[in-house]
């Protein structure tokens, strides 16, 4: 706004441009007046009055012009049927000049509220006079009113229309006492609201008051033109509703995986790969796992169709087989039976990231070596509400001169601890190709259960040794989806891969902040 | 995982004092059994597999006197001669070729001691015998058995006997046909000329291993003392699961009687309950779990292990009792020393070595390409690399010579790896039609592809799918993004008018670099969108990462 201050302070509607120019040409005039010259409701221009009152431009008086009277209910009855008083008297002067109350009760010619009153007003008239006969009351004519009173003729009056008090005249002392009886006539007042212009609001110029156009949307053309000035934006309904708006996300499962990394990469860990497909020489042999153990079978291990078998590293079969039959150089009794190299050049999914560390410990085999990896495993068992036939395991190994159990529960703990969560602890395990073991339970949900997370371990030296490595290694493998389950609240593991958008959409973007607040 | 029932009411007997629930629970953690269910006046514990020993109450029973400081040091097994022969066939070595044998006498047995021993000699063919393959276990009531006893190899239909369970004379292979065991283990014996049987003096058939008992000696409460056959493929195997079976039985009350084994002149004694005796240097046992330990307190750790420790200079003697089948190596007794202690007594601490990390350029990259996906309105959806071949060549009308397809599928919804990435993102759309349109959805993930060149056969790559649904869902729409895509990556990508099965005729092409196909894009064919139940249009385009060269 280049304009001075008056041109900041005042902004006018379009009514109240209208009215002002109305004002300054009529005078003062009454809103009834206003409205009808502006085409506008009177309500309408109440408000836009009262907004010109604010901002000094308008002054508004109430005059009180007139009452106005009208029948109300018992009014219009009696207008009809005459008021009780006189339909009593009427009926004593018919029967004689006199009767007893319970006979005119049981006449039915008046109500019995109706013959109450009546009676009141009738005996306030000096028209009846009540005695005593005996036990019964008596109504005796006194006085029988020949002319019309005062106040019927008002209901008369009344009768075509409610009417000023003052267009009454000399009946307007009737009306007044008739408003005392309950029910009869009604009568408001009439106020009527005169504006009138300030000197201020004379003063403005004729260009203020120019009629202005009211705009919804604000257009390119308004703006490079500079008609915008010219215009009056509508007021929306800001609490109206909207369509709604979706953000892309990315899927859950990868918001945790990431948050896993970025931990195992504070800690100085460095991320690795393997294959999925994977000859079973790595996934079992080399991890010291017997072939004639039940893992092996069919029912828990996808066997490839074609090519169902590939070819293990020359350099380390012999080591190994020698290992397993009679612990070879490793200082054990091993297995006891005798190794088959077809069963180790079989091809498989792999049933555990640990045949992806123990690759990559037998090409770096010295130390130190410290790399993890986030990626699928499979089982091949049924899919249920716990159960996946392919999930992601978190897995991991640190390789150095003197590194030890405590060492590797301190690892765990300290991940944990990166992902937002606080109790851990530790219990003994067993798996084939560690010793000593143990299991990991960390303490999750809002009903606070101990859950198991995953199995860690020193490898054995049936599994060190024939690779060539000198040095403990720290070994661990946890579950990503149980924990997903966890944090995200979830009761059916399957919910993770069925990418519904109802489900990715709710989950909090800040998942890890919900990790923490758990505590 | 095989577990086992333990009752408060029982152990406490076997403990000779009160045990609660609370308690048990705390124990049976230290020791590494894990807590599956919990009554109130009853424990389920999941044990692992390298503890056969606790297949049975009395052996965790044992194991609790140790870590709960009641009885420590090795447990000692008398074995009395029972004088008893069992003499082998020759011809078994080509069947079965190993047996040992014992008996145990003066047992009570109650409706519930029968099952539980029941239990652990399941458990034993399962853990130690592989399914009875390679260990098999036969249960006698002495009192019906004649000895001496013979282990035999005959031919099939040359012997009848009545079976466990049944109550008329059947021959072996009527067993094979008939019988759940004999159906169920029959194919172990596959191609065999003579099945094994183990019979007395009498000429009574006792057993039929691996399938069965006969009905003459079944286990009843009547019973007091037991004989056992074990059978099977390895020598050791068969020792092992006897010696736990023993001294279980042992521990129940009972007392152990050697039979002598006679292969040809050979006389094996069985069982041999002979301590297994080993040596450790404890500082480097101890360096491995990260203790600065005192001799006297690894020793009294060893001891609550239940096994017998003494030192020996700079080392320490250990005997460990037969029925620890586990013990492989000197590392065994670090472990050992730990539980002694109690993990819940090892501080963790953390290793400072100055180390950077880094993740993979792999996921350097693609986390680039899942924030271009976000930017252009795309929400990441993930499916699993598992797959069928209903959606990846059937619904999409196309087939492939060399499919990565899976030998052993546990049911038809996982039998082949998946190739490409699309038909998972159209199940993702199916599943979303209840969810407001536009729906835009993208995948980042490994597809399988045979690779002769790699030991492992098979080869990893990473592909991007885009899949677009809404009513006016369209090739130019897939186009422009896919322009974006390579502007984005400042990769050349041309395009080649192709059509496929799978997309409307004249509205797909191919995507090329350098000449060489790596995706496709275009409209999809509704055919194929009613076979997946998709109700609204779709484009969608797909590309081979691992061959743009950005990783």
């Amino acid at each position: 706004m280049s304009e001075g201050p008056l041109r900041e302070e005042l902004i006018l509607h379009p009514i109240e441009k209208r009215i002002l120019q109305i004002l300054t040409k009529t005078g003062p005039a009454s809103f009834a007046v206003i409205a009808e010259k502006a085409g506008l409701e009177e309500g309408a221009v109440a408000k836009a009055a009262q907004w010109l009152v604010s901002k000094n431009l308008v002054r508004v008086e109430e005059n009180i012009i007139d009452k106005k009277v009208d029948l109300d209910n018992e009014g219009r009855i009696y207008a009809e049927k005459g008021l009780p008083e006189r339909r009593l008297v009427d009926f004593l002067e018919r029967i004689g000049g006199e009767a007893e109350l319970a006979d005119i009760k049981t006449s039915g010619i008046l109500s019995e509220e109706e013959l109450r009153i009546g009676v009141i007003w009738a005996k306030k008239n000096g028209w009846i006079e009540i005695t005593r006969r005996g036990s019964e009351a008596v109504l005796e004519l006194k006085k029988y009113p020949k002319e019309r009173t005062e106040e019927e003729i008002v209901l008369q009056l009344l009768k075509a229309g409610p009417r000023s008090l003052s267009s009454l005249g000399p009946y307007a002392e009737a009306c007044e006492r008739l408003s005392r009886r309950p029910g009869i006539i009604k009568i408001t007042q009439e106020i009527i609201h005169i504006a009138t212009p300030t000197e201020v609001a004379l003063k403005l110029g004729d260009e203020l008051l120019a009629a202005v156009e009211e705009v919804s949307q604000l257009t390119p053309e308004l703006l490079s033109s500079g008609k915008w000035r010219d215009v009056v934006f509508s007021r929306y309904n800001l609490y109206a509703p909207v369509k709604a708006t979706f953000a892309a996300r990315l899927h859950p499962l990868t918001m945790l995986i990431d948050m896993v990394k970025e931990a195992f990469i504070e800690m100085g860990f460095e991320e690795i790969r393997g294959p999925l497909v994977e000859l079973a020489f790595w996934n079992f042999d080399a991890l010291f796992q017997p072939q004639d153990h039940p893992a092996r079978e069919m029912h828990d291990t996808f066997y490839l169709a074609n090519p169902s078998r590939g070819e293990p590293p020359a350099k380390f079969v012999d080591p190994v087989r020698r290992t397993h039959e009679d612990g070879g150089d490793t200082g054990s009794r091993g297995w006891g039976y005798k190794w088959s190299l077809d069963e180790a050049s079989k091809l498989v999914l792999r049933t555990h990231t640990t045949a992806t560390t123990i690759r990559y410990l037998s090409e770096h085999n010295e130390p130190p070596v410290r790399v993890f990896t986030v990626d699928r495993v499979y089982r091949n068992e049924k899919v249920d509400w716990k159960h996946l036939a392919e999930l992601h395991q978190i897995e991991g190994i640190l390789m150095d001169k003197s590194v030890t159990l405590r060492h590797l529960m301190g690892i765990i703990k300290e991940f944990y601890m990166r992902l937002g969560i606080k109790n851990v602890r530790f219990r003994p395990s067993y798996f084939p190709y560690t010793e000593p073991s143990a299991e990991v339970e960390v303490l999750l949900g809002e009903s606070g259960q101990w859950t198991e997370l995953g199995g860690m371990g020193i490898f054995r030296p049936e599994v060190t040794r024939p690779l060539g490595v000198k040095y403990p290694v720290l070994a661990w493998g946890l579950g990503l989806e149980r924990l997903a389950m966890a944090v995200f609240k979830l009761n059916d593991i399957r919910e993770l891969y069925r990418n519904d958008l109802s489900w990715i959409r709710s989950v909090p973007l800040t998942s890890s902040r919900l990790m923490r607040e758990r505590e | 995982m095989p577990a086992i029932t333990l009752k408060t009411s029982r152990l406490s007997v076997l403990l000779g004092r009160e045990t609660k629930t609370a308690e048990l629970i705390e124990a049976i953690r230290e020791l590494g059994l894990a807590v599956e269910e919990v009554g109130e006046d009853y424990v389920k514990a999941e044990y692992n597999p390298n503890r056969p020993d606790f297949s049975s109450v009395v052996g965790v029973a044992r194991a609790l006197q140790g870590i709960l400081g009641l009885k420590t040091g090795m447990p000692r097994y008398r074995v009395y001669d029972s004088g008893v022969k069992l003499i082998v066939d020759p011809k078994v070595s080509e069947v079965r070729p190993f047996v040992v044998s014992a008996i145990v006498k003066n047992l009570e047995l109650s409706g519930e001691v029968i099952e539980e021993i029941i239990a652990m000699q399941e458990d034993l063919h399962w853990i130690i015998g592989r399914d009875r393959r390679k260990v098999a276990i036969g249960l006698h009531d002495y009192s019906k058995v004649k000895p001496p006893v013979y282990y035999r190899a005959i031919p099939p239909d040359s012997i009848r006997f009545v079976p466990l369970g049944e109550t008329r004379k059947m021959t072996p292979i009527e067993i094979l046909k008939e019988t759940s065991t004999g159906v169920k283990y029959g194919a172990i014996l596959e191609g065999k000329k003579y099945f094994p049987f183990i019979t007395d003096s009498s000429g009574e058939v006792l057993s039929f291993p691996p399938i069965i008992n006969s009905r003459l000696t079944e286990l009843t409460t009547a019973t007091r003392d037991i004989f056992i056959d074990v059978t099977g493929t390895d020598f050791k195997a068969v020792s092992d699961a006897l010696n736990i079976l023993v001294t279980a039985l042992h521990d129940m009350g009972g007392a152990i009687y050697s039979v002598d084994v006679m292969y040809g002149n050979r006389r094996v004694t069985t069982p041999d309950l002979t301590p297994a005796k080993w040596k450790i240097n404890l500082k480097e046992q101890a360096s491995l779990i990260g203790l600065d330990i005192r001799p006297i307190h690894a020793l009294r750790a060893l001891r609550r292990m239940r096994l017998d420790a003494r030192p020996d200079g700079n080392e320490i003697e250990i005997e460990v009792p037969a029925y620890r089948v586990d013990i492989m190596h000197p590392v065994d007794f670090a472990e050992e020393i730990a539980i002694g202690i109690g993990y819940s007594q090892l501080t963790p601490t953390v290793p400072y070595t100055a180390n950077f990390g880094r993740l993979s350029q792999e996921t350097e990259v693609s986390r680039t390409l899942r924030i271009l996906m976000v930017g252009l309105g795309f929400t990441e959806a993930m499916n699993t690399t598992l797959s069928n071949k209903q959606k990846e060549y059937e619904f999409l009308g196309i087939t492939d010579p060399n499919p990565p397809d899976i030998l052993n599928p546990a049911s038809i919804e996982y039998n082949t790896l998946r190739v490409r990435l699309l038909p998972g993102l159209l199940e993702c759309l199916a599943i979303n039609k209840h969810n407001p349109m536009p729906q835009r959805f993208f995948e980042l993930g490994d597809t399988l592809q045979v690779d002769e060149s790699v030991p492992e056969k098979f080869v990893r790559r990473l592909h991007l799918c885009l899949v677009t649904s809404h009513s006016s869902a369209s090739y130019s729409e897939i186009k422009s993004i896919e322009e974006e895509i390579a502007r984005s990556l400042q990769i050349d990508i041309e395009i080649n008018a192709k059509d496929y099965p799978f997309m409307i005729p004249g509205r797909s092409v191919a995507l090329l670099k350098d000449n060489i196909e790596i995706g496709f894009m275009g409209e999809l064919h509704p055919g194929v969108l009613e076979k997946f139940k998709i109700e609204m249009p779709v484009a969608a385009l797909e590309l081979d990462i691992s061959s743009l060269g950005i990783i």
